[in-house]
């Protein structure tokens, strides 16, 4: 088997600003986003409360991207 | 630049999900489907081919052959006594494989293990060890002599007290719960990995000298609750391409990743199908157009659902033009502008 890609991405937690400037350019409501629960490992890392915006670096075999996660409760 | 990375975007309207199901559907027809085991004595063993796709897609709890990869702290990881120190923390070897048998005596509640000297030299574990692992049970009076060890169990019923001795036998000596077997690994670069049976990695992050956040399991669900859902959908992804390329196929990954964001949507991993993403659709219509329609169209007129007709499947079954490609986008025309129109003919 080849060499495992590295499971922890980058998590990133953006300011309200921030996170309605990816929304408009997406043209999208935050409900709209990909979810992430409030209890997850990386939420709680970030100490994100749900209502806030989680931007991710994701790597992968077709590049480098930004994906965003909207932070809910569970 | 700019202008070449547009070219190969995909236009808005495009129906990506139905390419990427049909881009992994068709070179699934050609995987094997048998669940196939291949013999060997240093490689663990894994599911392959369709049923691990299957196993995946469906967001099974438990997969049939769950398997971890331990990378260890950049500063001993090319050291080999060091790793085989730590490959001694992860393996599980139980009581029973220790000894060379037991006697029991069920009226007096009195289990008598023979350790075998040879055996517990193989795993590199003392007498001592063994004693001191089983005291730590509740309601036990361990004692031990040359090459025995007595215990005894309180209780009464024989029923009791046989289970009891069973569950003594399965006890892990040394080494993590489910891990059944484990091996010490060798990188290109020259680094130390084991590969594991069996998947723990709430343990296995305990032990010193582990690189902490770089444990891989191929159970999801394990690496969610560790790593978080976008470390579970990197895992998805990850798995479904080294499945399909081990058969020999390709598969753009931007399939299979479309795929794991569809799964991970909502923040917990999602089962493809019925009780998963396609049976919590908002509309009866595309509810009941996959499985169960008799079920879905009794359940809506009972609770008055109503459908808006806003997805793909409900359109096609009603006859209307289909929101994809250039059905997606409407014609709008302003009040002021129509009025100027009427007027002037």
């Amino acid at each position: 088997m080849a060499r495992t890609p590295p499971l922890i991405l980058k998590h990133e937690l953006l300011s309200e600003s921030e996170a309605r400037k990816v929304a408009k350019e997406y043209g999208v409501t935050f409900d709209k986003f990909p979810k992430m629960l409030e209890t997850d490992p990386q939420a709680v890392k970030l100490k994100a409360k749900s209502g806030q915006v989680v931007a991710v670096h994701r790597v992968d075999p077709t590049g480098k991207y930004m994906a965003y996660r909207y932070v809910v409760k569970s | 630049m700019a202008e070449k990375e547009n070219e190969f975007r995909v236009s808005p309207g495009e129906a990506v999900g139905v390419v990427a199901a049909q881009s992994i559907g068709e070179p699934g027809t050609q995987m094997v489907l048998r669940s196939f085991h291949s013999a060997g004595i240093s490689s663990v063993i894994t599911t392959k081919g369709l049923p691990r796709i299957i196993e995946i897609v469906d967001a099974r709890k438990k997969p049939k052959s769950p398997t971890m990869r331990i990378y260890m702290e950049p500063g001993i990881e090319k050291n080999y006594e060091k790793v085989r120190s730590i490959w001694r923390k992860v393996e599980e070897v139980l009581v029973s494989s220790v000894i060379d048998g037991f006697e029991e005596d069920l009226r007096t509640g009195t289990l008598m293990l023979k350790p075998s000297k040879e055996k517990l030299d193989q795993f590199e574990i003392n007498q001592r060890t063994l004693v001191a692992k089983l005291s730590q049970k509740e309601g036990m009076n361990v004692t031990s002599d040359e090459g025995i060890v007595k215990i005894k169990v309180k209780g009464h019923e024989i029923k009791q007290i046989r289970t009891t001795f069973v569950n003594l036998l399965n006890t892990p000596v040394i080494g993590i719960h489910g891990i059944t077997k484990a091996l010490v690994q060798q990188d290109d670069d020259g680094a130390f990995y084991i590969t594991t049976s069996g998947s723990n990695m709430e343990e296995v992050v305990k032990i010193d000298g582990v690189d902490k956040e770089r444990v891989y399991s191929n159970d999801p669900f394990e690496v969610m609750r560790m790593y978080g859902i976008e470390a579970a959908r990197a895992l998805i992804a990850h798995e479904l391409k080294e499945t399909i390329s081990e058969e020999g196929l390709d598969v753009s990954f931007r399939h299979l990743s479309l795929l794991a964001d569809a799964m991970t949507y909502t923040g917990s991993i999602k089962s493809v199908g019925r009780h998963g993403i396609s049976g919590e659709k908002k509309s009866v219509f595309a509810r009941a157009a996959y499985e169960e329609t008799v079920k879905h169209f009794t359940n809506a007129s009972v609770f008055g659902e109503v459908d808006d007709l806003s997805g793909v499947a409900e359109n096609i079954l009603i006859g209307k033009q289909i929101g994809i490609g250039t059905g997606r986008v409407k014609l709008g025309i302003s009040k002021a502008d129509l009025k100027k129109i009427k007027g002037s003919d």
